[in-house]
């Protein structure tokens, strides 16, 4: 196909209305780095936003408003918590001035019925609190003039020694070369990466290497999140073109826009290409696809059967159908030269399979 | 400047969960999201629930809205699209808008809501200059989430005229873009 008939897609692809053999090719074009017709993608998607932005606006009903926030509110206090003790320092002081006031009080109050009520011989004892008023926090009573936060303090340096035991078991997560941002702050070359809530945006051919278990290159402005769910990572692609490489065993799954592809020990390509479409092509081994109600272009899915929400491809003869429609080489170069030091992965070669 | 106040809302609303901005960032854009919900499905009510939908994702994932790619009303606006073509798609239809093909309903932005105010009225006026079957083309492709054959079997008309049509209605755009960043 000429650069002009693949220059004259774009503005089909910018609306999302590209399909089957047009889209793949087209991709290939891009993944290729064509700066036109990048730019000239640039300001069709920018034409598509702005038909989103030119609607009439319209108004909802106003009852709406104060049914949503209080879903959120619902949700909030979790996440309150989780910021109450990741406040900084500064934060704390007039939290801790309330406090020792309100505590001081207490003891003013109760220490006085205890000289009216006690024998002068008997040991002082603590005020049992009552259940009634227990206080959100718990004020420990301890010499006077003083207050202890003790079950503050004894909760927050308990929830900072489960994070630190939980970060020391988490997989190695690094960045082996390209560059990317992590919640939109960049990260060195080389450097490592932290597991937890934040968008990996690729910039140049990002290769991220998950524990010496998996390598994911990502295309430029490629979006990705990772996370781990009972020892399985799951890389969810946000949007754009992840080529994965997993050693033999690893639990790894991507998944799409509802669609999932889970690895057994493969190389393969998952695509977000639109809002609507996840494209996928094997390039070694056999991953499935799980892709409830939702529109799909398959690579390399001339063996696989279509049985009710699952597809299952096969390796051997659908990389090859593959390779005729988009050749991936590059990638796989590049994944196997960064897998060729991890414990049980597979050589590769320059041949399919 | 309103996108950068809609980004900072952004911002406070995913570091620390912040529910008064939340509440400005919905002041801010509900009426968007809903007219845009309400242009895809037709439908009033499931508007409102795509509505909530869309804002309690923002309240649970503020963090993957990227300045770099958009505007945060672009950004409202692309998540709004692609919950109702998946609202759609679930429901297994396409449902015929009561709007007919060609009376793809712009206005002049007010601003409010855009990163560049400017723009997206030029976008907006040569929208509305497009001729007819050039926007049915481009509101039937973007707004109903079909590709270029299920447009030109909806419309009744050869897919390659589809084609020609989506590439002037957008190449004419494009420029009517070009033509206000010149100018701005």
């Amino acid at each position: 196909m000429t650069h002009e008939k693949l220059k004259s897609l774009l503005p089909a692809y910018a609306l999302d209305a590209l399909e089957g053999a047009e889209l793949r090719a087209l991709l290939a074009h891009l993944q290729g780095g064509c700066a036109s017709c990048e730019r000239s993608l640039a300001q069709y998607r920018r034409v598509a936003e702005g038909l989103l932005l030119s609607v009439a606006e319209r108004s909802p009903r106003p009852e709406l408003k104060a049914a949503l926030m209080a879903r959120v509110t619902e949700k909030a206090p979790a996440a309150l918590r989780a910021s109450f003790w990741t406040w900084p320092l500064q934060q704390w002081r007039p939290l801790a001035a309330g406090f020792a006031a309100l505590a001081l009080l207490l003891w003013m109050w109760s220490g006085q019925g205890w000289m009216l009520r006690r024998p002068v011989s008997a040991p002082a004892l603590p005020a049992a609190p009552s259940p009634q008023a227990k206080p959100a926090v718990e004020i420990a009573a301890g010499r006077p003039g003083h207050v202890q936060l003790a079950d503050l303090n004894r909760r927050a340096h308990a929830r900072r020694s489960a994070l630190a035991r939980a970060h020391a078991s988490l997989p190695e997560l690094a960045l082996r070369s390209g560059s990317l941002t992590q919640g939109g702050l960049a990260v060195a070359p080389g450097g490592p990466l932290a597991w937890g809530p934040g968008l990996f945006t690729g910039k140049d051919g990002a290769e991220i290497v998950v524990d010496r278990r998996a390598v994911l290159l990502l295309k430029p402005y490629t979006q990705v999140n990772l996370s781990l769910q009972k020892a399985q990572v799951f890389a969810d692609l946000d949007h754009g073109t992840l080529f994965t490489a997993v050693v033999p065993g690893t639990a790894f799954s991507v998944r799409s826009a509802g669609a999932s592809v889970d690895a057994h020990g493969t190389m393969f390509l998952v695509s977000r290409v639109a809002s609507n479409r996840v494209y996928v092509c094997i390039c070694r081994g056999k991953i499935d696809v799980h892709a409830p109600g939702l529109d799909h272009e398959m690579a390399a899915a001339t063996d696989a059967q279509e049985a009710g929400l699952t597809l299952t491809l096969a390796p051997g003869g659908a990389y090859a159908q593959a390779a005729q429609a988009v050749n991936y080489a590059r990638e796989e170069e590049a994944v196997g030269e960064a897998m060729k030091d991890m414990p049980g992965a597979e050589p590769v070669g320059t041949g399919n399979n | 400047m309103s996108n950068d106040e809609s980004a900072s809302l952004l911002v406070a609303i995913a570091r620390r969960r912040d529910l008064p901005s939340f509440e400005g960032l919905y002041d801010r854009h509900h009426r968007l999201v809903y007219g845009v919900a309400c242009r895809i499905l037709g439908d009033g009510h499931e508007a409102e629930d795509i509505l909530q939908e869309v804002f309690l994702r923002v309240w649970q994932r503020a963090e993957t809205y990227d300045p770099a790619r958009g505007s945060a009303a672009t950004w409202l606006c692309v998540l709004t699209r692609s919950r109702c073509l998946d609202r759609l798609r679930q429901k297994g239809r396409r449902r015929e808008q009561s709007m007919e093909p060609g009376q793809l309903e712009v206005h002049a932005p007010s601003g409010r809501n855009c990163a560049d105010p400017s723009r997206d009225r030029l976008l907006a006026d040569a929208l509305n200059r497009l001729p007819d079957e050039q926007r049915a083309a481009v509101e039937t492709v973007y707004f109903k989430g079909l590709t270029q054959a299920e447009t030109a079997k909806h419309l009744r008309v050869p897919l390659g005229t589809i084609k020609g049509r989506l590439r002037l209605a957008m190449d004419k755009l494009a420029r009517t873009l070009g033509v206000g960043r010149d100018e701005s």
